[in-house]
This record gives structure tokens, sequence and C-alpha cells, in this order.
């Protein structure tokens, strides 16, 4: 499940998720990813509502 | 005609004629990126010895009486991703600084130098190619040679700052959401986007592997075409690169548009841009007998997958050095990539799958077309640190905003060529867009409207 959209939770999110991944995100950054995250979940949902339906990914591996 | 502003073609013309030696055109070129590349802050390096040293092996070639290449003698400069050898690969940032020089050129250098081109240094631009406007916190800021208080463009600011300014008549470029095509628009030239796979990528520092391209950028179709057509074939090195023979392009401008459909696009590509851009993008249709309007379907979808794609992929690139050294990245990079890092894996999946759905969408309508016409930016060049945009009563991050006729058009890899209108205050460009691998009716369709007027270059005051 995408992370929820509110302000708070996306900076909560960018906190929690950066951990596992090892990424050190000072406090100060935290409101600058989140927005950056806010739009890509946006960008996210705007494909969703498209009516473009794609059987498989455009990119493959060929072995 | 001043050195300064002599096209590619003539310069190579005279040069193999003998009537013009290489190290001459040089010297010229040189006196001018010293005299005034820093006030436009495009250059990162400049090559004088190794340039020295190739323009004069080509001059006692030419004296020898041996036929030197096409670009015999003509000054060119990169975007500073593309290696070069014996020099760092700086992709715009500060962390590549710690890389040891590239051992060998990059696959488009290897072909211009191979053709008698005389590489005279690398270009700033925003770092590792992700941003619309070559503000760089590392290197500052590239500046508009129409307005030093405006951006160039990006992400190859550097690249059309330095062709703008009369430095050299041919720069390179790398192009994923428009990174060619908008400098190429905020600098008055003309810049291609080729097809994905047309041009090797081979020896730059990629941004996003299934969606970057390479390019040139020239001030006139001319010089285009005959950079376009020593860049263009297969190469094994570049598993992107398509395994077709290349399509000289520099032959046919003779041929004018007959035969040609064109149509404007419409919906999207009208909204939310100023009305100067609209009435550009209108212009040129008219100019080319377009038939109507169409419909690019998804095209708002199709810059969120964009988005999307890009941005987890740069971050997949750049993910050790997100977690080892954050602190030397741009703050403008670095906050994108760690946002796209988080991001989960099923959304970047979902993109691509609607990549494809829209790829097929977007074919349909080159069945009916064979150019679509479209204003390259919603707006002119804005303000270096200008942070938003009003249009029609809304507000937009005005960095983000620049790429929102372009994105929809590299995501599926199709070719275009953005064309200098003239007849505006500030350089305005528009984009002719053809389908996958059709360059050569983009540059009939370019050279006819420099041939009426339409297009062309215009010397900054």
């Amino acid at each position: 499940m995408p992370p929820p959209p509110d302000a708070g939770a996306l900076e909560r999110y960018v906190e929690e998720a950066a951990k596992p991944l090892g990424l050190p995100i000072e406090p100060a950054w935290r409101p600058v990813v989140a927005e950056h995250l806010r739009r890509l979940l946006e960008a996210a949902e705007l494909i969703e509502r498209s009516a473009l339906r794609g059987a498989e990914p455009a990119t493959r591996f060929e072995p | 005609m001043s050195g300064a502003w002599q096209e590619a073609h003539e310069i190579a013309a005279s040069v193999q004629a003998g009537s013009l030696r290489a190290a001459s055109v040089l010297d010229g070129a040189l006196e001018r990126i010293e005299r005034e590349a820093g006030r436009y802050n495009c250059f990162t390096e400049v090559l004088a010895d190794q340039a020295r040293a190739d323009a004069a092996r080509l001059d006692a070639q030419v004296a020898a009486g041996r036929k030197p290449g096409p670009l015999a003698g003509v000054p060119f400069a990169v975007k500073n991703l593309f290696d070069v050898k014996g020099i760092r690969t700086l992709a715009g940032s500060k962390i590549n600084r710690d890389l040891p020089p590239a051992g060998e050129d990059a696959a488009a250098v290897r072909a211009l130098r191979a053709a008698g081109a005389l590489l005279v240094g690398a270009l700033n631009m925003d770092e590792y190619a992700y941003g619309f406007t070559s503000e760089n916190a590392h290197y500052g800021p590239v500046r508009n040679p129409y307005d030093p208080a405006r951006s160039a463009g990006g992400s190859s600011g550097g690249s059309g700052a330095a062709v703008a300014a009369g430095l050299v008549p041919i720069s390179l470029g790398s192009d994923t959401g428009g990174s060619i095509r908008v400098p190429a628009a905020f600098c008055g030239l003309y810049g291609l986007k080729p097809t994905y796979g047309r041009v090797s990528r081979s020896g730059i520092v990629l941004f996003s592997p299934s969606v970057d391209h390479v390019g040139p950028l020239a001030r006139s179709v001319r010089d285009l075409a005959l950079a376009y057509d020593l860049l263009q074939g297969p190469d094994a090195d570049d598993p992107s690169c398509a395994d077709r023979p290349a399509e000289a392009v520099s032959a046919l401008f003779g041929e004018g548009i007959r035969g040609l459909r064109t149509a404007l696009a419409g919906g999207y590509f009208r909204e939310h841009a100023e009305p100067e851009a609209v009435a550009a993008a209108r212009r040129v249709a008219q100019a080319l007998g377009a038939g109507g309007e169409e419909i690019v379907p998804d095209a708002a979808a199709a810059r969120a997958a964009a988005m999307i794609v890009t941005g987890v992929e740069g971050a997949g690139l750049h993910l050790r050095n997100l977690r080892d050294r954050p602190g030397d990245f741009d703050p403008l990079t670095r906050d994108r990539f760690l946002a796209a890092a988080l991001l989960p894996g099923s959304i970047y999946t979902r993109a691509q799958s609607f990549r494809r759905a829209y790829r097929d969408a977007v074919r349909e309508v080159f069945s009916r077309v064979d150019i679509l016409v479209a204003p390259t930016t919603p707006i002119a060049a804005p303000l270096i640190g200008q942070e938003t945009v009003s249009l029609g009563g809304n507000t937009f991050p005005s960095r983000a905003h620049v790429g929102r006729f372009t994105i929809p058009f590299s995501i599926i890899g199709l070719p275009v060529i953005s064309v200098p209108v003239r007849g505006s205050a500030l350089p305005r460009g528009v984009q002719l867009v053809g389908a996958p691998f059709k360059e050569v009716q983009l540059f009939r369709a370019a050279a006819f409207l420099e041939a009426q007027g339409i297009a062309g270059f215009t010397r900054p005051a």
C-alpha cells in the first residue's frame, strides 16, 4: 500500500522507510523529501485513473 | 561573417578546401571562450591543448592532400556527462570529482572527432541531468545568452548557452525528459532528441537508462543534420542501441514537405501555457499545412509515469552515494532521488506497464499523421532562482513545469526536433514530433520552416 498522503504521515513514512534502506535522511530534509514523495504518489494515482492498461511492463529481461 | 557565427558546414567546407586552417578556427573559438564563457558559466573545462594538437594534425593532413572529414576544423563542446579521455566526467556533480579520469571518449565524442571536429571543452549542466534549468549548487547556474538573469534551460544548459553565445557552432547534450529540447528552446537553437536507440549512449553517465537519449544542438538545420548523420547507427557497446542501419538525412532537405501529414497537438498541449507558446505552435502547424488537431491520449498520465520511471531508475543508480555521502549531492537532486528511493516497487512496475499501453495508443495517432506539432515549453526561460510560475490563475513549480510538453514524448522514445520560432522577445521553441525512426521527416519539416523564415536562429543582442 502506498503511504498515506497527509504531510505529517508522509514525513513519518520517510523517516521509517529510510532506516532499513540505510538512507541517512536528516530531519531538515524530511519535509522536502516528503513533498517530492507526495508528488510521486499523486503521479501514481494519475496512472491508476488512466484507462490505458498495459499487460506487461515496458522493460523486459532478455537472457 | 564573423567566426563566432560561422556555421559548422561552412567552416568544414573552407578547411576541406584548404582556404581556412583548422588552427585558425580553433584560435578564434578559444579566444571567444576565454572572453565570454564566464559570463554564461557554461564551460566546466576547456581542452585547449588537446584541441590544438587535433587541429595541427588536421592541417597537416590537408597540406598532405588527404581529404579530412565532414566536420573538419569545427569546434564543438559536450555536456560534462560525456566521457572525454583524460578528464573526469563530472555529470554536474561534486561526487564524481573523486572518480579517475575517463579512459576513452564516449562513442558520440569519438564519432565527431573522427569526422575532424575539434573538442574544445566540457559543459555545465544540472547535477546528474536531473533538472530543466541548469541551476547547479556546485558549479553555479548556466546563464542565458539572451538574458543572463534567466536560465539557459536544462539539463544540457551549457550545451545551449555555448552555441547560442557563438562560442561553438555545435554541441552535444542528453535528453531524458527534455534536456536537449528545453535548452534549445530557451537559447533559440535547433535541438534533436533522436528516437530511443538511434544514437549510442556508450560512455555517458546515465540518468534513467530506459529513457536516456543523446543528441546535438546547433544554430541551423543543416548543422544539426550534419552532426546527427555522424552520430546515428548501431553500437554493440550500448545495449539500448537499435540494430538498424543509419538513415542519412543531410541529402534530403530539397524534398520539402510534400506528402507530410501534420497535425497540431491539442488538449493537454494547449493547457497551462503562456498564450505565446501556444501561438508559436499554431503558427508552425499552419506553415506546415496542418490538417487539424490530434489529441495525444493520456499525456498527463504519461508525464506522471515518466516522473516515476526516471526518479526510481536514477535513485537506483545513485543509491550507494545516497547512503554514503548524501550531503555531497545538490539538494535539488538529492531530495528527489531520496523520495524516489522510498517509492514501493509496485508503483514503478505499474508506471512501466502504463508506458507500454501509452506507446501503443500514440502509435495509432501516427497512423494518421507524420508530424505532431507542440510547444517545447509552456513558458519562456524563467529567472534563475524562480520557484513558481502563474498561468491562468494556477501556480506551478516553475522548474518541473518547464518539462510539461517534452516529457510525454521522450517517455516513449519518439524522435523530436525543437525548432526556434522567430518573432518573440525571448526565444521559444516548437516541437516537431515523429514516429519512431522517422527523423528524416522531421528534418524535412524543420528545413522547410527555416527556409520560410518561420524558424531560425537570431543572435542575442
